[in-house]
């Protein structure tokens, strides 16, 4: 794992011009894993291309221990080729992370730390589909895999175990959220949108989508209504009839471009008494406003202007911050506990649990066979027992002098990894193996989404999907 | 002694105070339902403490202050256990446990020993009255807390302050609702329980009133309830106005029960 790379640039060092050049589009992308891959040096790689970020995450192979400085030399040269970027301006920009901090900037990624709107959920689900295409396109291996997947995992846990992703972000959100605060159930709800300015549609649009009830859309030029009711699945009504309208709408989003206010608390006094107190919820989205401050202190009535929104906004904001700082403690603390794991991975402890397994498995077999066998006397054991020993060391030697050997060279964890699998080292397949062999394609799913049951599935099955892919290269 | 009883409750209760806060500082559901599981299990052994007064006075476990307040305390754990499973909402146990808590806690300084009923009093009335008096009056309780918890995010909202705790309280609406139902529940019970004290009164003393000062609270918080359902029904009132009145009972309520416990020794002087 300490020679995993990630390379990129972000919203944080580039600006659009480089982003866009460097972006690849869905149906692009395995073109550009295959360049990748293609580089000298290179074994497993990622592409993650977002709006916000473009990275290339990789494992550069090759044997002995060197330094991967040559690859990303490499990488640096196919960016600026592939994408026509000259390398005076890809450098400069271009962040380089390796070893711990290559892993702990993706848990960041996908925990949506890095984000520029902090704990938006995007990327999480961004992050996943550059990992199943690259999974897809066989340019992952063990090594990525179990990578990508923790980094998922730890997101999930960021997710639930803080309040990151909590609470609107944007203007028109935070309109539902506060929406929701007062009543008891939207789909009961009315909704009136009055005038057509953009702010004010994209709150009905939410509103509808969170599941209001009814949509009135009321406006000066009754086509645009006509229009827009159409779009939002709503019913247009005249400007004029949005004073009566407003006694059977729960909430009301005023957008008109009036340069008075035309909603006024001694209407809304009234209206009250004709909805018997039911509560009403005022978004006055425009500017100038559309409805009077004083609405605002009636009884059961809710009013926020446009800079009461972008004030729930920023408290938001600063409350994401605030969690933020625990999801990175939770990031730093799984990054080391990956790494201690990853360290694990090594040759010896390898070796002696293939040993130990073998062991054990002699010995059930002998006494089954002892108990059997009534009639055999101490030296035919003696035999027995040191034939079935032979035949033990015979087959794993070879195995074990691999795995020494392996041990120093950059793709040993690759190879520890398959080894621990083929031995069923690790227990995360079922105790049978040799009928788990055979029914793979049910017996362990190609990607164990569940992360609750601890980390052995989670980490030992996406080898599965790899060494299977049709095509996939070693 | 049933006692021992008595401190397993309050240790229960003490754990599922701890959890409650916690979960509401804490995201995540986990805490919060072992709250509710901490409050269902001192809620178990409370049942098993009144059991056990019951059977071995003979008598309903209403007779002193202590009694009164185990008693009151169970009814309110009783609806508040209700709602929560159906609620979910976390925020309102952390206003009710502790108060239950404090409640039991301050009255394990009184004198525990049942107190002999008269025998004017020894009558299946007692019985009804205390028992209709008292679970009429945990969920009046209850619905002032929920009216508490209305005013205080009404008045966020309309402060436009979007932090702290008041964000995670249920909608606006539904806390009105859930006020009012539960008031719904809670006046019949009081109703019936004022009728069957008439009853042993006349039976009793031959006097139906004799201006004891928690007779005259009663029937005011009695009237003060019949206002608000009446209100609520006939003229429409919610909200804002229903909750005001809601917080006013729970003030009349807990000065009945505090104030004329304290200062007054009479007939009720226990309850």
């Amino acid at each position: 794992m300490n020679n995993v790379i990630v390379m990129g640039v972000s919203y944080k060092t580039a600006p659009v011009e480089v982003r866009e050049r460097l972006a690849v589009s869905q149906r692009s992308l395995a073109d550009a894993l295959e360049g990748l891959r293609g580089l000298p040096g290179s074994d497993e790689v990622a592409f993650l291309s977002t709006c916000n970020r473009v990275e290339v995450v990789a494992r550069p192979g090759g044997a002995g221990e060197r330094s991967s400085d040559p690859f990303i030399a490499e990488v640096r040269g196919f960016l600026s080729r592939h994408h026509g970027i000259a390398r005076e301006v890809l450098d400069p920009v271009l962040y380089v992370h390796a070893g711990r901090d290559a892993v702990r900037h993706l848990f960041r990624v996908a925990s949506s730390l890095d984000s520029m709107i902090l704990g938006e959920p995007q990327v999480l689900g961004q992050f996943k589909g550059a990992f199943e295409a690259a999974m897809e396109a066989g340019t992952t291996g063990p090594v990525l895999n179990r990578l990508f997947q923790k980094a998922i995992q730890v997101a999930k846990r960021v997710r639930t175990e803080t309040r990151i992703a909590e609470n609107a972000v944007s203007v028109s959100y935070a309109a539902v959220e506060l929406a929701k605060q007062i009543f008891d159930d939207l789909g009961q709800k009315e909704v009136l949108l009055i005038g057509a300015g953009e702010m004010g549609e994209l709150a009905a649009r939410h509103l509808v989508a969170a599941g209001a009830k009814r949509l009135l859309v009321a406006s000066r030029t009754i086509e645009r209504a006509a229009g827009l009711a159409d779009e939002l699945g709503g019913r247009a009504i005249s400007f004029e009839e949005f004073p009566a309208a407003l006694r059977e709408s729960d909430i009301a989003i005023s957008c008109t471009d009036a340069p008075r206010t035309i909603i006024h608390a001694e209407t809304v006094q009234r209206i009250m008494r004709e909805r018997r107190g039911r509560p009403i919820f005022f978004i006055d989205i425009a500017v100038p406003r559309d409805i009077d401050a004083d609405v605002g202190d009636l009884e059961n009535v809710y009013l926020y202007n446009i800079d009461d929104l972008q004030a729930v906004v920023d408290q938001n904001l600063d409350n994401r911050r605030v969690e933020a700082e625990r999801a990175e403690a939770i990031v730093a603390q799984e990054a080391d506990a990956f790494l201690d794991r990853s360290r694990g991975l090594s040759a010896v402890p390898t070796i002696t649990a293939l040993s130990e397994k073998a062991e054990a498995v002699r010995r059930e077999e002998l006494s089954k066979t002892f108990s059997r066998l009534n009639g055999i006397d101490e030296k035919g054991r003696q035999a027995i027992d040191a034939l079935t020993q032979a035949i033990v060391r015979k087959i794993l030697h070879p195995a074990i002098v691999a795995i020494k050997a392996e041990a120093g060279v950059s793709e040993g964890e690759a190879f520890i990894a398959a080894a621990r699998r083929l031995f069923n080292l690790d227990e995360s397949f079922p105790p049978h193996h040799h009928k788990a062999g055979k029914e793979r394609e049910s017996g362990s799913p190609p990607l164990e989404k569940g992360g609750s049951g601890g980390d052995t599935p989670g980490e030992g099955s996406p080898a599965g999907p790899q060494s299977s892919a049709p095509g996939g290269a070693g | 002694m049933d006692l021992h009883l008595f401190y397993v409750t309050l240790a229960g209760y003490a754990l599922a105070m701890g959890l409650v806060l916690g979960a509401v500082l804490v995201p995540g559901e986990r805490i919060g339902r072992a709250a509710f599981y901490a409050a269902l299990a001192g809620f178990a052994v409370h049942t098993l403490a009144i059991v056990a007064r019951y059977v071995q006075a003979g008598t309903l476990p209403a007779t002193n202050l202590f009694e009164v307040t185990l008693f009151f305390t169970w009814a309110l754990v009783l609806v508040y256990l209700i709602v929560e499973g159906r609620m979910r909402t976390r925020v309102l146990g952390a206003f009710v446990i502790p108060f239950v808590f404090i409640a039991l806690a301050s009255a394990s300084h009184l004198p525990k020993e049942a107190a002999g009923l008269s025998p004017a009093l020894r009558s299946v009335w007692f019985r009804f009255h205390a028992l209709f008096i008292l679970g009429g009056h945990a969920a009046f309780v209850l619905a002032g807390l929920v009216s508490l918890l209305y005013l205080f995010h009404e008045r966020a909202l309309k402060a436009k302050r979007m932090t702290g705790w008041t964000r995670r309280l249920p909608p606006l609406e539904t806390l009105d609702q859930l006020s009012f139902r539960i008031v719904a529940v809670g006046f019949p019970l009081v109703t019936v329980g004022i009728v069957s004290g008439s009853i042993l009164a006349t039976h009793a003393w031959g006097l139906l009133w004799f201006w004891d000062p928690k007779q005259v609270l009663g029937f005011g918080t009695w009237l003060l309830y019949g206002l608000i359902m009446s209100g609520r029904i006939v003229l429409g009132w919610r909200g804002h106005r229903a909750s005001l009145l809601g917080v006013t009972g729970l003030g009349l309520i807990l000065a009945a029960f505090i104030g004329v416990a304290l200062l007054y020794k009479g007939l009720h002087s226990f309850a």
